[in-house]
């Protein structure tokens, strides 16, 4: 029990900080016994086992009878710190800023440093900046098993802030950006080498095509495969039979060509494959977003033929109408051996892209769960960043106005 | 002779270094380590190569649409390229400071990285890789087949010097006494698997899960601190055999998998776990300029950047770490870095206390 000790600095009627919140959390996980808080014989055992506990409870109607031990911890969560009226934790916005500023995430008060930031990038590099409520609560599973709740929700290692990683929005944004050329790839070749650019190239398939394309294997078939693959699985492209048909069907290096100049590419060229769908790093750099707010959901299965609930599964999620910044830059690093109306051009289409995408994603929802609509966002207060002229989409706005 | 620059470090990012190949751990995918400590680490040869790539682009910035062809400069007057180099004028529009340095006329992108064309001497007309001339090449060293520079620019590993730990009292930062004693703060070790803190009255701490009894305090104030953005309230020492098992248990271990477009779930054998060290990490670390000034030099590789333009390349750009970072997946959340450098003692002779170990 000493070792405990510090322990029971916590006081749950006031839990605060987001330190005293994940110790709670983290160190009331057990007892796992059936037995029940009525059972105890005297407020010292009970204190005993659950030292957070101030006054004898075993009279409050809320616990008395029906707690088994292994709920009662979630229970005095829901009702006493996130508490019945509120409905969620907020945290001191202390914690929240020490890691925005180690994040390099600039609040709205900073936006002139990430300006100046800009400013120093090489030319036609932007950020894209903008504040968002949520409309749904948020949830990310975190890897931490030993919590009060079966699905807590993704947090940073070691400032245990609730997040949405670098990884997540860029995951997302991706899918939400293959919205845009999808169904009518053909005409929207732009629009897949702009996506390529951002985000990158280097899997597999593009590394197959690649060493045949530079005569490093003969392999046509395996070319073919990885063509159709790439289409497929990174582009997320509705092919139908009959180009997959048309692809198997290619017999040499130039009629292969030809299915990219046709069907994905604006730029191919006889026979050199574009530097977009070469291996490359993506020019878009994602910052990830940390959230003040904690709350429970609970999802009830339902008995399909008793039509009652079963087992309750809770959630540990950022609930609706918390705040977040989506930070994002932008660095053509490649663009030095471009001349600066192709790279302009370029950052043009890829600034206007995203904010299409970024658009979409509001609507679909980040983090896990979002087909019971969990995720969706906001968007207030867009913002561009950018250290050439550029024209900038229509709602957003620069960083002077 | 040889001027010193401290670098500090802070991770804003979780970050990978991946060794490669496979190695036994509880991850798939294991990051350095330095081999007798067992703690992480940013090697010097990573951290040279990012810089190397970072300069040139801080410079190509600047010059771009200014360099003349190669024609151009073949034309002017002169035995080698060497002097030709030297003896062509920017047309007036010749950059300030290390960016106009004599050479960096033909600085371009394959200057940094690996060189793909070693096999040629540096003056081939098919020399595609790294151009020996520019201030880049010659800061950082090159190899081509007639000629062969040792870079001026030595770069150290980066090594933890505070680690970031979650407790009940909020994250805090530990190091050990002979960490300290790397920047020069003299604090005397706590007592065997007891820690000290900055009040010293906490009773027990939990330092991720080991559960760690406060056996004093330590007398770090801010101003001894005051490169890093953390408070010295929040550093804690630890003794030096449990700073490793404590590091190595609070990296930041995920797991990942692939989701297939088509279907929206994972991907069948798509899933993997790597480690990273953790958000907010404070390294430190030094970087020596070599000016090899001796006098007696190989006319061929004249002129030499003085240590100054080094320094100044160096710090112009050291900003690209807080965007473009340094190991592995930096677009996707990993690997950014915001960098200090800091000028040390100039050093004209005596001991060192540091080797150079690169």
């Amino acid at each position: 029990m000493a070792k405990f000790e510090a322990l029971l600095e916590i006081n749950p009627k006031n839990v605060q900080s987001l330190a005293e919140y994940i110790a709670y959390c983290k160190y009331y996980f057990k007892p796992k016994s059936e037995d029940k808080i009525k059972n105890y014989s005297d407020f010292y055992s009970l204190k005993n086992d659950f030292p957070f506990i101030r006054q004898d409870i075993r009279k409050n109607s809320t616990y008395k009878s029906n707690e088994t031990l292994k709920d009662f911890p979630l229970n005095w969560l829901k009702n006493e710190i996130i508490g019945k009226e509120k409905k969620y934790v907020e945290f001191d916005n202390k914690d929240i800023q020490i890691i925005q500023k180690i994040s390099g995430i600039y609040e709205e008060s900073q936006l002139n440093n990430l300006q100046e930031y800009v400013n120093k990038l090489p030319k036609y590099s932007f950020a894209i900046w903008f504040k968002f409520q949520l409309e749904a609560p948020y949830f990310s599973k975190d890897d931490d098993e030993f919590y009060i709740i079966q699905n807590p929700i993704l947090k940073e290692t070691n400032f245990k802030v609730p997040m949405v990683r670098g990884s997540g929005w860029k995951g997302a944004l991706a899918s939400a950006f293959r919205e845009l050329f999808r169904e009518d790839f053909q005409n929207n070749k732009e629009k897949i080498e702009s996506f390529l650019r951002v985000f990158g190239a280097g899997s597999e398939s593009i590394k197959t095509i690649e060493s045949y394309v530079f005569g490093k294997s003969g392999d046509l078939n395996k070319a073919k495969d990885s063509l159709l693959k790439f289409m497929l699985f990174e582009l997320g492209l509705k092919i139908d039979s009959n180009l997959i048909k048309e692809v198997k069907g290619k017999n040499n290096k130039e009629e292969l060509f030809q299915i990219l100049r046709d069907k994905l590419s604006a730029k191919t060229s006889d026979s050199k494959l574009p530097s977009e769908f070469q291996t490359h790093k993506g020019r878009a750099i994602f910052y990830p977003t940390y959230f003040d707010r904690l709350s429970l959901e609970i999802i009830n299965p339902h008995d399909r033929r008793k039509r009652a609930g079963t087992n309750p599964i809770h959630y540990e999620v950022v609930p609706k109408g918390t705040e977040g910044i989506f930070q994002l830059i932008y660095i053509p690093f490649d663009g030095v051996l471009k001349p600066d109306e192709e790279l302009k051009a370029e950052a043009e289409k890829d600034l206007n892209n995203l904010s299409v995408a970024v658009a979409i994603l509001s609507k679909q929802g980040i983090g896990a769960k979002i087909k019971l609509g969990w995720g969706k966002f906001k968007i207030e207060n867009k913002k561009v960043f950018l250290n050439e002229e550029l024209d900038i989409p229509e709602e957003w706005k620069k960083c002077q106005d | 002779m040889v001027k010193t620059l401290e670098v500090y470090a802070m991770a804003t990012d979780p970050i990978y270094i991946g060794t490669g190949g496979y190695n036994i751990g509880r991850v798939d995918n294991t990051i350095v380590r330095d081999p007798i400590t067992n703690i992480p680490k940013i090697p010097g040869s990573s951290l040279a190569g990012t810089w190397r790539y970072y300069v040139v682009l801080e410079a190509l910035k600047d010059l771009k649409g200014k360099q003349p062809s190669f024609d151009k400069i073949k034309n002017q007057s002169g035995n080698t390229i060497a002097e030709k180099l030297k003896n062509y004028n920017w047309n007036n529009s010749q950059p300030n400071g290390w960016k106009g340095f004599v050479g960096n006329q033909i600085l371009k992108i394959s200057c940094a990285g690996q060189d793909d064309a070693p096999q040629l001497e540096r003056d081939d007309e098919n020399n595609t890789g790294h151009c020996g001339h520019c201030i880049v090449c010659k800061g950082f060293g090159f190899s081509k087949k007639d000629i062969s520079w040792q870079g001026m620019i030595f770069f150290s590993d980066l090594n933890i010097l505070f680690f970031p730990v979650f407790t009940m009292k909020g994250t805090k930062w530990i190091t050990t006494a002979s960490i300290l004693k790397e920047i020069k703060i003299n604090e005397s070790l706590p007592e065997e698997n007891k820690i000290k803190t900055k009040n010293g009255n906490e009773g027990h701490l939990n330092l991720g899960w080991l559960y760690l009894e406060v056996s004093g305090s330590h007398n770090i104030n801010d101003s001894q601190i005051s490169n890093f953005s953390i408070k010295s309230e929040d550093i804690i020492i630890v003794s030096e055999s449990l700073f490793s098992h404590i590091v190595n248990s609070n990296l930041e271990v995920r797991t990942s998998v692939s989701i297939d477009p088509i279907t929206g779930a994972a991907k069948e054998g798509a899933l993997f776990t790597s480690e990273a060290i953790p958000r907010g990490t404070i390294f430190y670390g030094s970087i020596r300029i070599f000016n090899k000034e001796f006098g007696e030099l190989d006319s061929k590789i004249e002129p030499l950047p003085t240590a100054d333009d080094l320094e100044q390349a160096l710090k112009d750009s050291a900003h690209y770490y807080e965007s473009l970072g340094i190991g592995g997946m930096t677009t996707r959340g990993f690997g950014r870095l915001k960098i200090q450098l800091i000028n040390g003692n100039s050093q004209t002779g005596g001991s060192q206390d540091e080797q150079p170990n690169q």
